[in-house]
């Protein structure tokens, strides 16, 4: 891997124009990051084999990092599945959501889309629309790096009512 | 879509999952080419460039981009009965039994490189000496300026002398410089090395020789 980066630092010069040149840029930095991921890898393989059972904790431990949990995920190395973590970020704001008597749960992650399925109060209810963006959302894209966006599946009492656009409208008239 | 928190962690991991481009590309477009593609060299740097074919013709006329590049032509020929006697090869302050010449126009004068497993290296060439064996063989002195060179083979076995394109001589200096190991340079780098020579041999004939005599 290391030869590939002489290789690719050599050849810079040669690139003649912006477009070569960004080229051969992406290519060092996707050589180079994965020459980091690989080491990553190999140093949680040889901590598992070491820690045995308390290689859990420690793998806990280092997510608590928000540094080194995003390189986990970079490199797809993170110990706990995506929808796990998902659904432990969605957690953390249920209360506030149950307190108001609704409910949400995940009901499918497509690429970096989060569906969720709004229940209770929030089913239909204009303002469960912008309780989703502030706070939801956020909540779960604060802590999960891989995910871009968070949407309510449309249920067929509400269509049309939690869409961006009418989330916005609520938040512009908040 | 507006910017959002994850954006740059998506950017990062869509630029490390796209597939590095497979194959060469051409260094001034980024067109994929093939295997067999044209070269142009940069004449200050002395930079060999992969060129795809419209590129290749767009440098092609002498004084397009004011001469900073040049299209390297492709043509091997063997040099017939090539015999160079110790005391001649000796003067070439060459020390080991390879080394290619070419004429470099921006200095003015034939330079002489051997590969070595550092790269190429440069040969302070008598110029008296060089001028010599060009008078003996016509086609040492008919190669082309900075893209053309002679790639000469002398050992106890064989003594042999090549006119290739310049891309072609460094690739030799490629070959031994990531092969090349210890002393003598072992087993691999020799094979690599008669591989070499194989293929500039195939590809010099059926061409008409270099020797006009």
């Amino acid at each position: 891997m290391l030869e590939r980066v002489e290789e690719l630092l050599a050849g810079f010069d040669s690139a003649q124009t912006p477009r070569r040149a960004r080229e051969r840029a992406e290519e060092l930095v996707r050589t180079v990051v994965a020459f980091y991921g690989e080491g990553l890898e190999r140093v949680l393989t040889i901590l598992h084999e070491e820690l045995g059972e308390r290689s859990e904790a420690a793998f806990a431990r280092l997510c608590e990092d928000k540094l080194v949990e995003t390189l986990l995920c970079l490199h797809g190395l993170h110990p706990i599945e995506l929808a796990e973590r998902v659904d432990a970020a969605l957690q953390s704001v249920l209360p506030y959501i149950k307190s108001h008597k609704g409910n949400m749960e995940v009901s499918r992650i497509e690429g970096d889309v989060v569906f969720l399925r709004l229940e209770g109060t929030c089913d239909g209810c204009p303002a469960s629309a912008a309780t989703l963006k502030l706070a939801v959302e956020r909540a779960i894209l604060e802590r999960v790096p891989e995910i871009r966006e968070v949407r309510a599946e449309q249920s067929e009492t509400a269509a049309g009512a939690l869409t961006d656009h009418n989330a916005l409208r609520m938040l512009s008239t908040a | 879509m507006n910017q959002g928190p994850n954006d740059n962690f998506a950017m990062l991991q869509q630029m490390l999952r796209r597939r590095p481009p497979s194959g060469e590309r051409c260094d001034f477009c980024s067109t994929p080419v093939g295997p067999e593609h044209g070269h142009l060299i940069e004449l200050a740097e002395r930079r060999i460039l992969c060129a795809c074919r419209p590129c290749a013709l767009v440098f092609e006329p002498s004084g397009a981009a004011q001469g900073k590049y040049r299209t390297i032509p492709v043509r091997y020929a063997e040099i017939e009965e090539f015999a160079l006697d110790d005391s001649a090869w000796d003067a070439l302050q060459v020390p080991i039994g390879l080394a290619f010449f070419f004429y470099n126009s921006l200095e003015k004068r034939t330079v002489a490189f051997y590969p070595s497993p550092a790269g190429a290296m440069e040969s302070l060439l008598p110029l008296d000496t060089w001028a010599e064996i060009a008078a003996a063989y016509p086609a040492f002195a008919a190669i082309e300026p900075d893209v053309e060179a002679i790639v000469i083979q002398r050992n106890r076995e064989v003594s042999r002398a090549f006119v290739v394109p310049i891309d072609s001589a460094y690739e030799l200096v490629g070959v031994i410089r990531t092969s090349w190991k210890g002393f003598d340079g072992g087993a691999e780098a020799h094979a690599k090395i008669a591989g070499y020579f194989e293929k500039v041999t195939e590809r010099g004939r059926g061409r008409v020789t270099a020797r006009r005599t």
